[in-house]
């Protein structure tokens, strides 16, 4: 069973329909007469059967009669390790500029396939030798695959590593945390796709530039989650779940691929900041002030029809919601406007200036008459 | 004799006649001429006058003669309409030395000086009309060429200075906020088997 994959919101009825794939591969919609999303050119699923460790996609197609909608099967991947988690972007995810501006005033376009999968796969680890005391060590595999055609994108493995790991993609970034075995500590790697400088390399893109970077986390995290807002302006803030009971807000800003280990006026022109291992944590930034939230299970956030804040809902054990304010309140005045000073100052500056207007035409009149 | 006279000569000798003998030039071994009463024949005046001292600054040499032509009118309004085609012209190094000076921030200076070297040049085209009018002679349609010439390269300055300000939009980056977002064609969706 799955949700109709809907391309924006719906008319306000908050009624999601939801699509049944039996084994026979027969699709049925419940409710039976909702309208499919039109305007593209195919319909696909993919279904993640952690068993058998694969992924399967399939393509919507209407029967001859046009009553009965059936899957065909497109591709199949088998992956061959255990499935710890996958993250999708989410469908009705806006994007407000196509490429990232860059110090010497050139565009570095973003790879924006709105179809990516990230899966996250454990194995035991062949390379590390391994340690003299405790378990042997294991590999973290996080894959980029394509739902429509099945190509794997992109993917990468995290030697010495385990879970719990947590992922996020949203636009044309990966976000992940994951235990390093060997150091004992638990990271943050960030992945950003790029199509290339041209815009042609933008709109014909077919594998992206990769760029990876990794940073050590103080505390130990447990679910990470990004902010949405409408229209995608803007700046994005990931939010970590601590375990400690506290809900940190990070800005993007911190994990960028493109961070430099030297600095250069160019890159301080394109807003980098240079390099640091650490993710500076900080308990001002922490959004659930003193209430702690532990044994958090998920994260969902919304976006709200301000540009500037973003809904966040935590659940476990504890329900808990607030405002996030990446780029702090840019498009609400004030609690404390003063609305009475300023409306008397305007209407007083348009009286005087009649008055004056006024006066002065009556004094160069007298002027002339003298 | 007191008489008022317009020569000056003449006015000279009324003021000598009256006794002040202030402004009497005093010669050695010589009489001025301008001495009234004295009777002396036009002889004896050519000797006294070729025996008198030069005054001083006088030089035998004659000056050269002034150019005939500059008298001419045709001249003239030619040349004067050759001052008014290249005013702007006689601008220009003035203007790049003051471009220089002024410096590739986006500070108030050099603001206040591109926006001053853009408008000179924008306000003489406006006002083009007016000047051609001043202009004429023989050689009209050559200066009007040339102050048309001399505006647009101040403008071409000016332009020069906002490209190296970083003002031009000449990169790409100026325009991506006008590149859409392409839309989505395959649209796909799915999750965990249960």
């Amino acid at each position: 069973a799955l949700l109709v994959p809907q391309p924006s919101h719906d008319n306000g009825q908050y009624i999601r329909p939801l699509m049944l794939l039996s084994d026979t591969l027969q699709v049925t919609l419940y409710p039976a007469k909702t309208a499919l999303p039109h305007g593209f050119k195919s319909l696909n699923l993919y279904t993640i059967d952690r068993d058998n460790r694969l992924l399967q996609g399939y393509r919507l197609r209407l029967t001859e009669q046009q009553q009965q909608m059936s899957a065909i099967s497109t591709w199949r991947l088998a992956l061959h390790e255990p499935i710890l988690v996958t993250a999708a972007r989410r469908p009705t995810e806006q994007v407000h500029s196509v490429g990232r501006v860059l110090g010497n005033r050139h565009v570095l376009y973003k790879y924006l396939n709105p179809n990516l999968l990230a899966v996250a796969t454990l194995a035991k680890d062949m390379v590390t030798p391994a340690p003299q005391i405790g378990d042997a060590y294991t590999q973290i595999t996080i894959w980029l695959i394509d739902t429509v055609s099945g190509r794997v994108v992109a993917s990468a493995t995290h030697h010495h590593s385990s879970g719990p790991v947590s992922l996020v993609h949203s636009e044309h970034w990966l976000v992940y945390s994951l235990w390093n075995q060997k150091q004992r500590r638990f990271q943050l790697s960030v992945w950003e796709l790029f199509a290339g400088n041209g815009l042609r390399d933008c709109m014909n893109a077919t594998q992206p530039i990769v760029g990876k970077q990794s940073y050590i986390l103080p505390a130990p995290v447990q679910h990470l989650a990004v902010s949405q807002t409408e229209r995608g302006i803007t700046a994005k803030s990931v939010l970590l779940a601590l375990r400690s009971g506290g809900i940190m807000e990070l800005s993007k800003a911190f994990l960028d691929p493109r961070r430099p280990f030297d600095m250069t006026p160019e890159f301080q022109e394109e807003g980098l900041m240079p390099y640091h291992p650490e993710v500076p944590m900080s308990t001002q930034a922490i959004v659930n002030y003193n209430q702690s939230l532990h044994r958090v299970e998920g994260m969902v956030t919304v976006p709200t029809g301000l540009e500037s804040t973003s809904l966040l809902f935590v659940h476990g054990t504890d329900l808990f919601c607030t405002r996030v304010q990446p780029s702090k309140m840019f498009d609400v005045l004030k609690a404390d406007f003063d609305y009475a000073f300023i409306a008397a100052v305007t209407i007083g500056m348009i009286i005087g200036s009649f008055v004056t207007q006024r006066l002065a035409a009556r004094k160069a009149l007298f002027r002339l008459w003298s | 004799s007191s008489s008022r006279t317009s020569t000056g000569a003449e006015s000279a000798v009324s003021v000598l006649s009256a006794g002040h003998r202030r402004w009497a030039i005093r010669r050695q071994g010589c009489q001025s001429s301008l001495v009234a009463g004295a009777s002396s024949s036009s002889q004896q005046l050519s000797q006294q006058q070729q025996q008198l001292e030069k005054p001083p600054g006088f030089s035998e040499r004659e000056a050269p003669a002034k150019h005939p032509e500059s008298t001419d009118g045709a001249s003239l309004i030619n040349k004067r309409g050759w001052e008014v085609a290249l005013g702007p012209v006689r601008q220009l190094p003035m203007n790049i030395f003051i471009m220089w000076m002024a410096g590739n921030s986006l500070s108030i200076f050099p603001i206040m000086m591109v926006v001053m070297m853009f408008l000179s040049p924008v306000r003489a085209l406006f006002s083009i009309k007016s000047t051609f009018a001043m202009i004429e002679g023989e050689q009209a349609a050559l200066q009007k060429l040339a102050y048309l010439l001399g505006n647009v390269a101040a403008l071409a300055l000016a332009l020069y200075k906002c490209n190296s300000m970083g003002l031009l939009p000449t990169f790409e980056s100026d325009w991506l906020s006008f590149v859409e977002v392409p839309k989505r064609q395959e649209l796909s969706g799915g999750g965990m088997l249960l």
